[in-house]
């Protein structure tokens, strides 16, 4: 049985590296991969699960990182938007003009990058439900359907 | 794809960092070396602060101070110092901050937060404008009669009351207008105070290194703001704060005000001047930090049969919450501009701002005329329809037109007003206005249209200014740096644009500096209001002249012919009549080498500023004055499929159209409006604060205070008319705000046309609709 | 950021689950079984939680799976509500479930923990009633096997230690004709899901052995499926209204008066929900 007791070390591996860090068990992942990672692509926003700005992937699956504790990730594969490099959706956010802040930006590229690869034919009903899971102050919305919708292959 | 200068779609300059993570806001600086401070926040609305026990809150390891208000005994403001930036005596809403704790981690800070121990004594709640107004209601500020006024002229508080603003505007004949009446209509609206939800939180960091120079980075739309009123409330020397503020997650106006900075400030302080880092959680940005205001309003309109404005009364009381802010100085915006762009010879407005028990507040996108714009264009569509006319008809027919004068006896002409008329005709066929109003689809389906019309001017210190500098590089290319902050709608590539096309080169060969340091960076007033690009561009302009100026004087010794004989484009000076004979910039930006070797000249360092002339304040009695250089106007519609069994509705379209003048970056442009316009239809169909009996803050969070969400967005459509400014940078005003302006207002005109009833309390969810049907007999 | 401390475990099997949790209990350790844990989480950091330990059971091969045998389907109470979703086995609990919270929380929201939750919603406990599920029980004594009618009152009255395995569905029911309704206070929520929020009223019905099968969340401040109602709406001859008028007075308790929603307005999207009910399941 996996026990965490106290503050400790953890393992994750994140975009590929294998990382050794120091973690409460009641961190969150979030906390972790800014705090002790550096990887501040991940945004605090709400920390209450109702905004997406934290979202990474947990197995190629979009997650939600504030409510995620760093040890429940241990033996998972972590992405977070440092990982992804020159994938469509990044350019095709720049090309739509799908941020203005960028605040949300990592967030939703990170569930917009799963639905591409989980389900690379999503209609519009699924990518509006996947989609909804995360919160933009600045745009209309227009902008980052339009940047999505330019990456799913068209059926 | 072109790449030089303006009306051209230039993606953001800090793009590649925005999608790649690589973008640092101000919680991204992640430092070992940093302490994490936590407020402890008001539980009541209003409650005498009996005790406030530190000893439990102190024995937690870690734990490096503990500030309470009584260690720092200022009152503090932009118009009226009423504030204390933690709580003494007493607090006036909730979530007002208390104290702050400073401790080795944030979870350290806030585990000692919840540990300390607050006494209070309730007291009676003023929960509403309607509410501050009654004679016998409880005070918020008993001292009101002593506080220290900081723009005098612009604030007109009345001691023993509630009262704090009192702003009247009178123009023309009132009696005379009534009697030219035939039709009159009057209504009441009450409009909620609402949040600003930038999802970076507001937060700040500080520092006081060992010679007393203050550090604080925050995430704000006004460095300088912070450096003024930091070193003005902690007597410091202005040149001994220095503000830093990276990439903007986001402001709306929220970040307008000095808040956190001040509690940083004193984190610091009590620890010896290390560095601190505070930041709000979502609960506390919604209810510590200041809000929205909110408004009841009455308007009376009179009209001639054919439709023509006769006459108008308004009185407009804003909820401005515990403290004054910006709040006094939007009641005055809101005067200034209450008549809509309508030609309205014969009005009063009065227009207050009362304190309550709820959140202060401060700017928030518009300056809040979004508010007073949906009181207005409901009366509009009432009285249309009292008249029988077609409300886009009554619009257009009374459409202001250079020549006339504004509420504040501004004159209007073609540059500082626009052309309302051509936006309302563009709307008109873009929305398919002559389909109707309101079309039965079967099965218990309508399909309605709602208009408004929007104009706005700033409401900017008489003395506000910018400056810009332009470095040359040694590659030719250049280093733009301003004092305007970049919080989302890209003016920091828009500036380098506007410098590209009056150098003609390549906008990617102009960088622009993103961080703002009031050290090193040239002023700028605020990043607010609209007024960046056309402030901010102005000086760009002159700092561009400048730049050349200096370059035709070293191009023509080495070219060996008078400057006056040169151009500068495509990074060389050249010979106008012989392109062909030419130096590139970079031989001779960084002084010129002969070929025998010496050299003349230096770096080429081009300096610009702006000051909008002509601002004069408005005269207490009658509202004389001027706000702002200019006004941006537009209409805009929305329709909406209303579902008459269960009150509920699908928005299908929502339409813009607006005078910007010169659009200087379409698709960036085409984002702003529409981003706007998306706030307002969240404010106008489900944002609202709401608060307990008490006056408690009942929904602080996004899970139950909800914004719009993907898919929830109808089909945009957004045009621009261009009838240029001829004081703004090549033509363009400032739109960046308008876009929400009208649309909580076209919303309820469309729903009350839908369900017809009188939709007049925003937000308009679905159950509102339904208690308003049934109010009717519906 | 959750400002204490507290231990977490992840067991491998249920019996070191129960086991681990009465140990802790002895020491004067209040632990929490740990599923998805979103409200775990977010309740610590609003300090509406204190747990000492968390038992984080996504570890227990059992609780992970899916299985269909002897006429049921079991579903692992540590299944994902995207998981149950995508594996589209129960469309009736699809329904309930694919409109909790988002997408991207429903892919850390366990079915476990949507049932035991404290947010009183419990949108997936709907499913069950109507489908009269039979849940999977382990503690120290044992494992024990219930009808959800047996042990789901208000809420899932389990003792102290209880461990929800998880949940076996009869096969008729999978396929049964329902009708799934969600209001939110913004408007009507479809499926796929194309709005979030917590619900005015959310009902599930289901057509089995030729009556109407109903429960009900938001109305009041618990999920419930009442046997009155479903007498009042399985009543031959009785005119449609009037069955709907009956059926609204004899709910179990009084109906929820929130900022979501005023008791009115919830009671008048109860009724055309019970309507369209009736219309579609009649
Ligand atoms: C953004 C957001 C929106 C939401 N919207 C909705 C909504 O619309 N409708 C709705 O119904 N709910 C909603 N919720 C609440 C949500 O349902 C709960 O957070 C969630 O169901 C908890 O599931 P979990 O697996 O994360 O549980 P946990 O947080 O792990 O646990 C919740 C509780 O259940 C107990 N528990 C968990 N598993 C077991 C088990 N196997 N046996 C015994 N006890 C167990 C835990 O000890 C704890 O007390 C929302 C939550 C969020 C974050
Ligand atoms: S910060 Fe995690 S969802 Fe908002
Ligand atoms: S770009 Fe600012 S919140 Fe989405």
């Amino acid at each position: 049985m996996r026990s965490m007791l106290r503050e400790g070390f953890l393992e994750l591996d994140v975009n590929g590296e294998h990382r050794k860090v120091v973690a409460r068990p009641a961190d969150t992942l979030l906390h972790v991969l800014r705090e002790r990672l550096g990887l501040t692509g991940a945004k605090p926003s709400c920390k209450n699960g109702d905004c997406g700005a934290c979202t990474v992937l947990v197995d190629g699956w979009p997650i939600k990182s504030c409510l995620m504790l760093a040890v429940e990730a241990e033996g998972h594969l972590i992405t977070t938007v440092e990982g992804l490099k020159n994938t469509p959706i990044q350019k095709s956010f720049v090309d739509n003009f799908a941020f203005q802040c960028g605040y949300c930006t990592s967030g939703f590229l990170m569930n917009c990058h799963a639905l591409a690869q989980i389900h690379p034919q999503a209609s519009y009903a699924t990518m509006r439900e996947w989609l909804q899971s995360n919160l933009c102050r600045c745009t209309s919305y227009e902008e980052i359907t339009q940047a999505m919708e330019n990456v799913l292959l068209k059926t | 794809m072109n790449t030089v200068g303006i009306g051209i779609s230039i993606p953001k300059k800090e793009s590649n960092d925005k999608v790649t993570g690589r973008a640092k806001y101000n919680t991204d600086h992640i430092r070992p070396e940093l302490l994490h401070a936590w407020m402890v926040t008001s539980i009541y609305a209003h409650a005498r602060i009996k005790s406030i026990d530190l000893a439990k809150a102190y024995k937690i390891t870690g734990v490096r101070a503990i500030v309470t208000g009584d260690s720092c005994p200022i009152l503090c403001g932009p118009a009226i110092e009423d504030w204390s930036p933690l709580a003494r005596g007493k607090v006036r809403y909730f979530g007002e901050p208390i104290a702050v704790v400073v401790g080795d981690s944030e979870a350290i800070a806030k585990e000692a937060a919840g540990l300390v121990q607050v006494e209070y004594e309730p007291l009676p709640v003023v929960n509403s404008p309607a509410q501050a107004f009654q004679a016998d209601s409880p005070k918020v500020h008993e001292d009101l009669a002593i506080y220290e006024i900081v723009q005098a002229g612009t604030i007109f508080p009345q001691p023993g009351t509630n009262i704090l603003q009192h702003v009247k505007v009178k123009k023309g004949d009132l009696q005379k207008g009534w009697q030219e009446s035939e039709v009159v209509v009057e209504a009441s609206y009450s409009l909620p105070q609402a949040n600003h939800i930038a999802m970076e939180p507001r937060n700040a960091r500080a520092e006081i290194k060992p010679d007393g120079q203050v550090i604080i980075d925050s995430s704000t739309q006004g460095p300088f703001n912070i450096q003024k009123f930091i070193s003005k409330y902690f007597k410091l020397d202005n040149s001994k704060v220095t503000v830093r503020a990276p990439l903007v997650g986001g402001g709306f106006g929220g970040k307008t005000t000095v808040h956190v900075e001040f509690i940083a400030y004193l984190a610091s302080r009590a620890v010896g001047g290390r560095p601190v880092k505070l930041v709000e959680s979502r609960e506390q940005d919604m209810t510590s930090s200041p809000c929205m205001l909110g408004l009841q309003a009455s308007i009376k309109l009179g009209a001639a049969k054919d439709g023509t404005l006769k006459a108008g009364e308004f009185t407009l009381i804003t909820d401005v919450g515990a403290y004054c802010d910006s709040g006094s100085e939007m009641a005055r915006g809101m005067a200034a501009d209450c008549s809509g762009p309508y030609r309205l010879d014969n009005l009063h407005c009065d227009a207050y701002s009362v304190y309550t028990n709820h959140t202060f507040v401060t700017a928030f996108r518009s300056f809040s005329r979004l508010s007073s714009t949906f009181a207005l264009e409901r009366t509009m569509d009432k009285l249309a329809f009292a008249l029988g006319m077609d409300p886009l008809e009554l619009r257009k027919k009374n459409a202001l037109r250079p020549g006339d004068t504004s509420p504040t006896m501004v004159r209007l002409n073609k540059n500082n007003f626009g052309n309302l008329e051509a936006c309302l005709e563009k709307l008109k066929t873009l929305i398919n206005w002559d389909e109707g109003v309101r079309v039965e689809l079967g099965n218990g389906k309508v399909r309605a249209k709602g208009a408004a019309c929007l104009w706005k001017t700033s409401s900017s210190s008489p003395n506000a200014h910018s400056s810009a500098i332009i470095i040359i590089n040694d590659d030719g290319t250049l280093n733009l740096s301003v004092g305007a902050v970049e919080i989302g709608p890209g003016s920091k590539t828009c500036l380098a644009q506007i410098l590209a096309e009056k150098l003609r080169m390549d906008v990617n060969k102009i960088h622009v500096i993103m961080e703002v340091d009031t050290s090193a960076s040239p002023h700028h007033w605020k990043t607010v209001a609209s007024m960046t690009n056309y402030m901010v561009g102005n000086a760009v302009l002159e700092a561009a002249r400048d730049f050349i100026r200096q370059l035709k004087t070293i191009g023509g010794i080495v070219l060996k012919c008078p400057a006056e004989m040169l151009e500068v484009g495509s990074g060389r000076v050249y010979l106008r009549e012989d392109p062909e004979i030419f130096v590139d910039i970079k031989e001779i930006g960084s002084g010129y080498q002969y070929p025998e070797g010496n050299a003349i000249g230096g770096q080429i360092i081009g300096r610009g500023n702006f000051i909008m002339p002509h601002l004069l304040p408005m005269d207490p009695s009658t509202g004389r004055g001027r706000l702002g250089p200019a006004w941006a106007v537009g209409a805009q519609a929305v329709e909406v499929e209303f579902n008459q069994r269960d009150f509920s509705y699908k928005i299908v379209r929502a339409a813009t159209v607006m005078d910007a003048g010169k659009v200087l970056n379409p698709k960036g442009a085409r984002g702003v409006v529409m981003g706007g316009m998306s706030m307002g239809l969240g404010y106008g169909s489900r944002e609202a604060a709401k608060y307990s009996t008490g006056g408690q803050r009942e929904n602080p969070q996004l899970r139950t205070y909800h914004l719009l969400r993907l898919g929830e967005n109808p089909q945009y459509l957004v045009e621009f008319v261009e009838t240029p400014d001829i004081n703004g940078p090549y033509g363009m005003r400032g739109i960046a705000e308008h876009g929400i302006i009208g649309i909580p207002a076209a919303l309820a005109n469309a729903l009350s046309a839908a369900a017809q009833a009188d939709l007049d309390c925003p937000p308009l969810t679905p159950q509102a609709i339904w208690q308003a049907c049934k109010g009717a007999g519906k | 950021m959750i400002p204490f401390d507290f231990e977490y475990y992840r067991p491998e099997t249920a019996t070191e689950a129960v086991t681990l949790y009465t140990d802790l209990a002895g020491r004067g350790k209040n632990a929490r079984y740990f599923g998805g844990g979103t409200e775990i989480i977010s309740f610590c950091r609003l300090y509406q939680l204190y747990p000492h330990a968390v038992i984080d059971i996504k570890g227990i091969p059992e609780l992970n799976t899916f299985e269909q045998k002897n006429g049921k389907l079991f579903i692992g109470a540590a299944k994902t509500l995207s998981q149950i979703q995508e594996s589209n086995l129960f469309p009736l609990l699809n329904y309930c479930g694919g409109r909790v919270a988002d997408h991207t929380i429903r892919n850390k929201i366990t079915l476990g923990g949507n049932l035991c939750a404290m947010i009183p919603y419990r949108e997936t406990s709907l499913a069950l009633l109507v489908s009269e599920a039979e849940l999977v029980i382990q503690n120290r004594k044992g494992k024990k096997i219930l009808p959800i009618s047996e042990i789901f009152h208000e809420s899932l009255r389990l003792e102290d230690g209880d461990l929800l395995m998880g949940v076996h569905i009869r096969e008729e029911c999978l396929g049964a004709p329902f009708v799934c309704l969600k209001k939110t206070s913004d408007g009507n929520v479809g499926y796929p899901q194309d709005r979030v929020g917590y619900p005015v009223v959310s009902v599930a019905a289901m057509r089995a052995d030729n009556k109407i099968q109903a429960a009900f969340s938001g109305v009041c401040i618990f999920p419930f499926r009442s046997r009155t109602v479903e007498e009042v709406f399985n009543k031959s001859n009785l005119p449609r209204e009037e069955k709907i008028r009956q059926a609204v007075e004899v709910i179990p308790a009084a109906i929820h008066d929130d900022m979501i929603s005023s008791a009115g307005y919830r009671e008048f999207v109860l009724k055309s929900m019970m309507a369209e009910i009736l219309e579609r399941l009649e």
